[in-house]
Parts: C-alpha cells; structure tokens; sequence
C-alpha cells in the first residue's frame, strides 16, 4: 500500500505550518490491521486540533476498531498550506494511521459537526481525487455522512452515497459490515447504494425515500471511548471528555440538538466514575470534561463531584464542567469542589427580557441570572460570558433593549464586586433550524442583523463591555443549509468551485464569494429565510424525527400566543 | 548552634530521542506529550504550589522544528524514589512513534549554574557530494548571513557559533559532523543557521534531508 507521507520531502513538511497534523503515529492510535475485511476512514471535515477533541470521530474510531476484522483510520480537513502543497506536488489526502489515499478505502464515514464545514467535504474529496457527486461514482469509497447538521440531508443530497440520521453506534457496524459484504461479491455503482437503504437511519439520494432518525438505545449501559488517540499537538479541548448522559429536555425551541438527541439517557454515577479513572489513566489528561447538552441537568451532579474529588488520580487533576444552566445552586455547587476548573463561567440566556425567554422557551428568569452572577462574587471566577441571539421569532425592539439593560444591571452588579469579575457578551444572529418548532419561522435579512448588533453594541458602550458577534452572512448561510433542498445543494457546489472553503475560519471565510454564488443561482432568498406557511408541506417532512410535527408545531403555536401572534 | 541538613530535591534526568516524523513536533507540545505521559507511566512527580498546580519538569533547550535529535532531556522532581531502569522503561511505552527514552539517571543532582551557553553536536544528511561540499564551505567561521528578524534583514556572523566541521561519511551518506556554540553573546542559534544553510541550498533544496542533534554539553 502507498504511504503518501513518504513522498513528501522534508523542505516540503517544514514548508507547511504544524506538519503534525498530518503525521499520526500519536499514543493510542490502533497498528495496521492484517488483511482487514474492510476499510473505513473517519474524517473529520475541519482540521486536526478542532477532530481530535470531536466525541464522534472517539466513538466510531474505537467501536470500529475492536472489530479485528475493520480497520478504522482517521482523516481531517486540509489547512489551506497543505492542500496547495498536495495539489502542487499531485497528491492525494491521506490518511494518518498508514498515509493510504482517501480514496483507497472502502468507505469515508464523515462526521459533520456544524454547516460551516460543508465546503470543507467537497474539498476533501477533492484533494482526495474522488468526484464529488454520487452520480459521477460507480467504484472507490462510499461516502455516508451523518450529524445533526444534516437532519435535513438535502443540501447534501448531489454529493452523498448516503446520508445517516440519528445515532451512529450500531449503525456504523452494521454499515462496516454490509460494505465489507459487497466488496468480497465485488457489488459496485447503484446496486451498492441500493443496498445502503436497508439500513436504519440511513438516507441514499438515489433512491429517495422516507427515513426514520434513528436512537441508540443501549448508551446508558454502553462503554464509552477508554482509550482515545492522544493528539500530538495541542486539541482545542486539552482534556479528557466523558459524556455523562445524552439528551436535553429543557426544550429551547430554537435548539436542534435537543431534539437530534432525544430522550435523555443518563449513565451511572458508579459507572461514571469507573469510566473517569480508566480515561485519565489511559490519557494522562489533568483535566476531564463532563460533557453533555446540559450538565446542570445530570440528576447525581453533586455525587458525581463528590466521587471525582475522591478519585485522585493525579495531583494536579481538574473537572471541567461546561453547559451550566443559570440558577441559583449552580455556583454554590462549583464552589464545593476546589477541584472544578475555575476557568470562566459561560451560561446562554439567548435573550433579553423575559417575554423573549418564554417565548423562546428558555426556563431562565431574570431573577436566576442576577443570582448567578451574585453568587459568583465569592467564587474564584473571574470571568462571566454570557451568550445572546439576535432576531428570535417574535423579538422587538424592547427585548433587544432589554437586552442592554440586562447586561448593563449586571455590569453594575459585578462592578461592585471585590474582587472584580468581568462580563463579556457573544452575540449571534437567530437560525431557523428543520426539526424545531421554530423551523416555520423567519430569519432576520443580514441588514436587519446588522441594525440590531448595533443598537446592542450602542447600548452596552456605557461600561465598554466587550462584545464578539458571528458575522451574518454566516448565519445567513447556515440557515440555507438548516432548511435547504437540492437547489442548495448546488448552490454548495458552485459556492465550492467560486472559492469557498473553510468557511467556519474568519480568516478564510468570503461573505463575497457566498453572495456570488447565491447570485450565479437565481436564489430568492425569501424562499429559504422568509417565514413558512405552517400548512404547507416542508421539504424536509420525509425524515421522522421521532418528534412528531405537530408537537413542533404546538410549541411554535405556543410562543406565537405569548407573543399575540396569530400563525399562518 | 543546630545544623540543618539542605533538603535534597529527588530527581530524575531523562534522555530520550526524537526521530522520523516526531522531529516535526514543536517544542511546546513535547512538553505537554511529555507532561501526560509521565503522569501515565504513574511517576512519583512532584507539583508546583499555586492554585493551577503543574508538574515540575524542566526540560533542554528546545530542539529545532525538524531536526532529529539523539540527545533530548527533562529533569523530573519527584515525591520518592524511583528505580530508573523501571521508570525508563514504562515512560518509554507511553510516549509516541520516534520518542524513546535511552537513559534514566536517579537520583541525579542538577548543579544551579548560571547559564553560559551550551555546545551543541550535529550531523548533516546529505543526497549529493556537491551539496555536502557546498554545505562545509558555506559553514565557516568567517561567513556572515542574512535572515529576516521582526521584517528587517538583519546579518549573523557564524565566528562565535561555529566550533568545529568534519566530514564523516558513511553506509553511501554524505555526512557532515558539526560542533556549534550557542545561547552565548553574538552567536546565532542552530536554528537559524540551518535555515541559512537550507537557503543556501536552495537550487537543490532536497539534498539536505536530515539533521540531527547529536549531543548538548552545558559550558
Ligand atoms: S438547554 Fe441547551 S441543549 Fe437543551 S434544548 Fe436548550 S439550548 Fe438545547
């Protein structure tokens, strides 16, 4: 087999920033298997750094793997350097454990974290030398995608061999296993994407047809990933991660992943322990994550804590506990353990003024926020986020002024403090989402996001508070994936082929060459962004999502009744 | 008058190696690679004070991104005593492809000095004669180079940093072996001069293909 990396010479690699990312050959990482029945890359479309810390790429990579007979590599998203290193020199993309080209494999499983990173598949396949549309692909790999970015798959619908709704556990087996089936009887073009519709969950293009999301019933009593790859260079999360239950019933209705993961499903506190000290001996990390839509949640979290604090593995260990919900115990329950990391604190009370909350279906009140924010001054924290959206269903000019007067309170009430804790606000446009009962609702036109980011950075000018935003053609573009059809989907290959790629970097981002391609296709914008009539069909209906449409519909009713509005 | 013995700090020198594709590892994340498996191989360490407590490691001047090396070093400070051979071997397993620990000293007494310098010993890969030859001529004493610093040109003279050069081929290589001064007054860092090398090289960029770090003496 090729080893691709041998073909780059050394001037090439030092050429190149952090050539690590390319390399494998980390702590963990599974040896070549002999003569493997099949063949599966799990790519991660974004690079290294950001895949290494993705819970996903984990669990496939060692549930694939304990198969003798799979062999699982990984593959990430190129950095701009690398590709054009690949294409100058006429190479492949590879992947990390035996430098195989991409397009060597029997399969390409990719994750898809977030809708920022599609351009990033077609650049993939791309420098991986394997046509981009299903059409123009009779042999080399299947490509299956799957994430709650594509419970509606039909932006990727030109590109896919299939797409998996739901869950991946069981099904990336099952797949494994049916790939490996055809290869032996050499099954190749249609016949073999035929085959993929046999199972759950999975959605093929070709052949269209209804599909059921799909639940992975054993996670409760499922073994989580023990013994992850070590990345070499620096992850974005530098710690262990352990999930400590899936789901979220909280039901913000502006939230995808709250219905992508339902019912919650919570492990064990014995076995949450049993699986904390196997990872921190297995990785080394100081700190572990507990890692779930919303922690505060997790019914036994003061045990839980208890019981980490017990199990000192290392002297220097930490608990990091992201997704916190602002109330009242949430503090006092940080402040019990010295061993819970007293980075910053971050909560999303998404909007402004109570009317919006319930409307939004956010279970926070004000009076929850400022005790938060009081409790924090006995804390070691130092530093609060606070996240907000911007054009929710229904908002007014008085929820974004509200907004301002919120954190403007707040900036009064840690002002006081001794010692000082400072407030910073992240702001973002609203995203109608399929599969949430504000998927019938408009999303705000850029101007208009950008009319209410600057009454919000106005109002909160009088302490200088610091404010980052997303830009809003990203959320733009987001929601045309969110709600698209096919057209989308060749809007994503003219978009590709005018330039754009890695759109989740700033850096790299073009506003410019999105709007071209909108332009190039005759998009009426109005028909992805403006408000959908909630009697007619929706593109996406062909997915059951385990939650049913009418109850997203009767959620949506419901904060249109709050709001006095009668829905259409 | 009562005399109190100077409390002896416990601890341990590690000499490990970086080759193939880990010399393509930054120095900052050798430490944190190094970090975590010492806490795997379950070492005795000791940890700083403080609220974000760390492990008490200090490790060699930092090795070159790309540049192989055989001579590598961390000083661990411990809580008790190890038996190096066991530590080196289970500190070995733990680290990645190319990392490989060669020795274990404990206990080891690290003298306090300040720090004048170090020489450093390498060898230079070679695929042609020529490019071996034009290498050892552009690596004299009395060359001065050019590298870009901060978006200005500014010039090194190799005088202070150049110790000694020889050619030591073999197995059909063209080798160079070089003794460099540096971290002294006026001398550049090998860093910089095998940029300025690799520059030089420039019509035939491939023909150095390794370098690698033989021994680090303290002066
Ligand atoms: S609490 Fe978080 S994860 Fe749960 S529904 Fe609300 S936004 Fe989604």
């Amino acid at each position: 087999m090729t080893d691709i990396r041998q073909k780059i010479s050394h001037q090439d690699w030092l050429s190149i920033n952090k050539p690590a990312r390319y390399m494998g050959g980390e702590v963990n990482q599974v040896p070549s298997k002999d003569n493997p029945k099949v063949r599966i890359c799990i790519v991660f479309p974004d690079v290294y750094e950001l895949g290494m810390s993705n819970l996903a790429v984990k669990i496939f990579y060692e549930i694939l793997n304990k198969r003798p007979e799979i062999y699982a590599e990984r593959a990430f998203a190129p950095f701009p350097d690398f590709s054009e290193l690949l294409q100058r020199k006429d190479l492949p993309l590879f992947s990390l454990e035996t430098g195989t080209p991409l397009k060597d494999f029997d399969a390409l499983f990719i994750t898809l974290p977030y809708e920022m990173t599609f351009t990033n598949i077609l650049h993939i396949l791309d420098v991986s030398k394997i046509p981009l549309q299903w059409k123009e692909r009779q042999t080399g790999p299947l490509i299956i995608s799957g994430g709650p970015s594509s419970s509606n798959p039909l932006p990727l619908s030109l590109f896919m061999d299939a797409v998996f709704i739901g869950e991946g556990e069981e099904a990336v087996i099952e797949m494994a296993d049916l790939i490996a089936e055809m290869k032996e009887q050499n099954i190749q073009g249609s016949e073999r994407r035929q085959a993929l519709t046999k199972i759950e969950g999975l959605w093929v293009p070709e052949f269209p047809a209804p599909v059921k999301h799909r639940i992975y019933k054993g996670f409760v009593d499922s073994v989580p990933p023990l013994n992850p790859v070590l990345p070499n260079i620096q992850a974005v999360h530098d710690r262990a991660t352990i999930e400590i239950f899936r789901g979220c019933t909280a039901g913000c209705r502006f939230c995808n992943a709250g219905f992508y993961y339902r019912p919650k499903r919570e492990r064990k506190v014995e076995d949450v322990l049993a699986y904390s000290k196997a990872l921190l001996e297995n990785t080394g990390e100081d700190t572990l994550g507990l890692l779930s839509l919303s922690t505060s949640d997790y019914r036994h979290l003061e045990k839980l804590i208890k019981g980490l604090d017990d199990l000192k593995l290392y002297p220097e260990q930490s608990i990091s506990i992201p997704s916190l919900r602002m109330s009242d115990n949430t503090v006092t329950l940080l402040n019990a353990s010295k061993n819970i990391r007293k980075g910053g604190l971050t909560f999303a009370p998404e909007a402004g003024t109570q009317r919006l909350r319930d409307i939004i279906n956010k279970n926070v009140t004000e009076e929850d926020i400022i005790q938060v924010i009081t409790s924090a001054s006995t804390s070691t924290y130092k530093k609060i986020k606070l996240y907000f959206m911007m054009g929710l269903p229904f908002e007014t000019e008085e929820d974004l002024e509200g907004l301002v007067d919120l954190v403007n309170r707040l900036e009064e009430t840690v002002r006081a403090m001794k010692p000082r804790k400072t407030i910073s606000i992240s702001l973002s446009g609203f995203v109608p989402k399929a599969f949430t009962p504000f998927q019938w609702a408009r999303q705000a036109t850029t101007e208009e996001l950008i009319e209410k980011r600057k009454l919000v950075c106005d109002g909160l000018k009088r302490f200088n508070t610091p404010i980052s935003w997303r830009d809003e053609i990203t959320c733009l573009i987001e929601a045309l994936f969110a709600r698209g059809d096919e057209k989308i989907s060749e809007l994503l290959l003219v978009a590709y082929k005018n330039g754009c790629f890695m759109d989740g970097w700033y850096e790299f981002f073009s506003a410019d060459n999105w709007l071209k391609s909108i332009e190039e296709m005759n998009i009426n914008l109005n028909d992805y962004l403006g408000e959908k009539s909630i009697n007619a069909p929706l593109p996406w209906d062909f997915v059951d999502y385990g939650t049913p449409k009418s109850f997203f519909l009767s959620e949506y009713q419901k904060a249109a009744k709050i709001a006095g509005v009668e829905l259409q | 008058m009562t005399m109190t013995a100077p409390t002896e700090k416990l601890q341990c020198r590690f000499v490990y190696t970086r080759l193939g594709y880990s010399k393509y590892l930054s120095h900052l994340d050798m430490i944190g690679v190094i970090t975590k498996a010492v806490r795997r191989a379950s070492l005795p360490y000791a940890i700083t004070a403080g609220i974000t407590p760390r492990a008490v490691i200090s490790f060699g001047p930092p090795l070159p991104l790309g540049h192989e090396s055989l001579c590598e070093f961390f000083i661990l400070d411990l809580t008790e005593s190890i038996d190096p051979e066991e530590a080196k071997e289970r500190l070995s397993e733990e680290l990645p492809e190319g990392v490989i620990i060669t020795e274990a000293i404990f206990p080891y007494s690290r003298r306090r000095q300040p720090n004048k310098g170090e020489m450093v010993e390498y060898e230079l890969f070679f695929t042609t004669e020529k490019a071996c030859e034009m290498a050892q001529n552009f690596l004299c004493p009395n060359r001065v180079f050019e590298l870009e610093s901060k978006g200005k040109l500014k010039a090194y003279s190799m005088e202070k940093a150049l110790q000694s050069i020889a050619r030591n081929d073999r197995d059909g290589l063209f080798i160079l072996k070089v003794q460099f001064f540096q971290s002294i007054p006026d001398a550049p860092s090998v860093s910089k001069i095998s940029t300025a090398l690799e520059r030089h090289l420039q019509e035939d960029e491939e023909s150095i293909f390794l370098i690698r770090r033989l021994s680090i003496t303290s002066l």
